[in-house]
């Protein structure tokens, strides 16, 4: 059992690249983390400087009280799930899991018992005597999975483990890698760009952009409460819509101009920060089920040209066009509006996120 | 309607089988003409006396009684499988060495791979000659290192020795570059999920990098020893006819052209040359029975 802590890492590759320059994060004993973001964010390097696969170019990293910045892989206590699983393909399934604990010189009972233990657990038990390529992608994900756990890890690093997997298949695998991590109570650090594997997941979620964390916090705050406009678009699916606004004061109520309406905000919104934005554009952000598509009778904000239905089944996608801004809108699957049509949308005011257009950061939610 | 597309089917099948043949029929035609025409004439002439102007007489197994009473002939045979057993498996594992040395992360990469492949791209007649001035045994350099006076192309004893080290000087570049092909197809995720585990280097080597290189490792192997049992011009460039230790290095192919065209007994010949592929085929063979033990095909 091992908490993680990074004290300004910066990870520089020769050339002058440099992927992280100043890492700041601290892992808790037995949380399960996802790093998350686009590829090239500095995400798998993170971890990899975990494993000490990668060196580190400057700064600390503790597992545990431990700086394990010149720690040999091995001795980190540590164990690995590869995204193409790393299997030994020469090796049976049985070899393949020992392995690691063979080089420990565990005793061979022992190593016998913790396999069949492992095997058990994840359901391999009959394909001990396979070798790699007689597996399925599923099978071999298990097989890698139990390679790690037998090895009693205190921290458990998984680079992206169901990206080469089928929707299905993942979404199983998504499930088991959380029970499996209710049943170990280990340290779970688990990088993935999908946003979906990082929302159900995790207990905490850190989102990066170019090596920076740009949020450190519970899926459902990130969720909630974006910190800047990288994030509101990179968590949730479909994105959040994001459309120009000017900020208006009558009274003591603030509004927002979009496409020429008037928009109110709630009132709940931080009044200090809108303040100093009146008479400016910002960026307003809004996800799609946060939208309603109401009849053209009802009280409605906007008004949209209906691009693309997309029955998704429960509901449906909609892809609209407001004066030229793009957005979509999840409306329930009774909808009788049709490509082509105009349709009539209600904003939650309270839902409305507004963003500084030139920084980027969130002003209020 | 169904037997209309079947016969549709089929003839459609049928042109692009006779595309396919005419597609492969340059090299059909090659290969027959090139190499099985001359293999059916060799064996033919391993069967008859040649009486010279292209003239031939059946005698039957006349020359493979000859060949066998021949104690020069035996003396060639070990001579060949010897030079296969000095040059063979040394030759291999230097090659592993080397590739394993350029694919590492070495400063200059580039330029040492450039280097070990040098000897394959000079004429092998000029390499001998340099290395024939290096064994001198009066002025070769070899021997001013050593401080020694070593006849190393004229003592019996030496001679394999000496065109051994030629042999795979030439042939590790060659070998060293294929190795590494197969090398760096080995993923890396493999050494670096061992290195988690706590393996050694030399765990590494055997567990994974030897298990995967091996298809590569035993295709190099097949051609190294079919190269070197017909081993031929780097013997006869290093030791002359008249060079006492001739019979100490003479091979099989060497005693080939000296019966049929030194001697001009081409049916003896042609018989030595039906033992050398007799042989080829038996080592194969042998090395295709053996692979199942050690070669992996698993990825």
């Amino acid at each position: 059992m091992a908490s993680i802590t990074f004290k300004h890492v910066e990870k520089t590759y020769p050339g002058n690249v440099t992927v992280v320059p100043d890492l700041n994060l601290e892992i808790k004993d037995k949380e399960f983390v996802i790093l998350v973001g686009p590829s090239g964010c500095g995400k798998s390097t993170t971890l990899r400087m975990i494993a000490g696969l990668e060196d580190i170019t400057s700064g600390e990293l503790y597992i545990g009280d431990r700086v394990v910045n010149d720690v040999a892989p091995k001795d980190r206590n540590i164990a690995m799930v590869f995204q193409n699983y790393a299997l030994y393909p020469h090796m049976t399934v049985y070899k393949n899991i020992a392995f690691g604990l063979m080089q420990a010189k565990v005793p061979k009972d022992e190593i016998d018992r913790r396999v069949h233990e492992a095997a058990k657990a994840l359901d391999l038990e009959h394909l001990l005597n396979r070798k790699p390529k007689a597996l399925s992608g599923g099978q071999r994900q298990r097989v890698a999975l139990g390679r790690a756990m037998v090895r009693n890890p205190a921290v458990f690093l998984l680079d992206e483990p169901l990206s080469n997997l089928d929707a299905k298949l993942r979404t199983a695998m998504r499930a088991e890698i959380s029970r499996l991590h209710k049943r170990l109570q280990t340290t779970f650090v688990y990088v993935t760009h999908d946003q979906t594997e990082a929302m159900t997941m995790g207990d905490r979620i850190v989102v990066m952009k170019n090596g920076i964390i740009q949020q450190n916090d519970t899926p459902q705050t990130l969720y909630d409460r974006p910190c800047n406009l990288f994030v509101a678009g990179f968590i949730g699916s479909p994105q959040m819509n994001f459309m120009d606004a000017v900020i208006a004061k009558k009274g003591d109520a603030y509004t927002a101009q979009v496409c020429g309406n008037t928009i109110p905000l709630a009132p709940s919104m931080d009044k200090k920060a809108l303040a100093a934005y009146v008479g400016k554009t910002v960026v307003l952000g809004i996800r799609p089920e946060d939208v309603e598509a109401v009849g053209s009778g009802e009280r409605h904000d906007l008004e949209a040209k209906i691009e693309i239905a997309e029955l998704m089944g429960a509901e449906i996608n909609l892809h609209l066009d407001c004066q030229g801004n793009k957005l979509v809108v999840r409306a329930p699957s009774t909808y009788a509006g049709r490509e082509g049509d105009v349709g009539a949308l209600r904003l939650k005011t309270e839902k409305i996120h507004l963003f500084d257009k030139e920084t980027e950061v969130a002003i209020a939610h | 309607m169904n037997k209309g597309a079947m016969t549709k089917l089929s003839a459609a099948a049928r042109r692009e089988e006779n595309w396919g043949w005419i597609m492969v029929a340059p090299t059909i035609i090659g290969l027959l003409v090139l190499n099985l025409w001359p293999f059916v004439q060799t064996l033919y002439t391993s069967f008859c006396e040649h009486l010279g102007f292209g003239h031939y007489r059946f005698i039957g197994l006349q020359n493979y009684i000859n060949m066998f009473q021949n104690a020069e002939f035996w003396r060639a045979t070990w001579n060949t499988i010897y030079f296969c057993i000095l040059t063979v498996p040394l030759g291999l594992f230097l090659s592993l060495l080397v590739a394993m040395l350029l694919n590492a992360k070495i400063k200059g990469k580039g330029f040492f791979r450039t280097v070990f492949f040098l000897p394959m791209v000079c004429a092998p007649a000029a390499v001998t000659m340099v290395w024939r001035w290096i064994f001198n045994a009066e002025y070769g350099i070899l021997n001013q290192l050593l401080g020694t006076h070593i006849n190393w192309i004229t003592d019996s004893k030496v001679v394999m020795i000496t065109c051994a080290i030629v042999a795979i000087w030439s042939n590790i570049g060659y070998d060293a570059v294929l190795l590494l092909a197969g090398l760096q197809n080995i993923s890396k995720s493999y050494y670096e999920a061992a290195n988690i585990d706590g393996a050694s280097k030399t765990t590494q080597f055997f567990q994974i990098t030897l298990p995967m290189v091996s298809p590569t490792l035993f295709v190099v192997m097949i051609m190294r020893l079919m190269s070197s049992v017909k081993v031929y011009d780097l013997i006869y460039m290093m030791v002359e006819d008249t060079n006492p230790a001739v019979t100490s290095v003479q091979s099989l192919m060497y005693l080939f052209y000296r019966s049929s065209f030194v001697a001009g007994d081409r049916g003896y010949g042609s018989a030595i040359v039906i033992w050398t592929v007799l042989l080829i085929g038996v080592v194969t063979i042998f090395q295709f029975i053996g692979q199942k033990k050690w070669v992996n095909y698993d990825v």
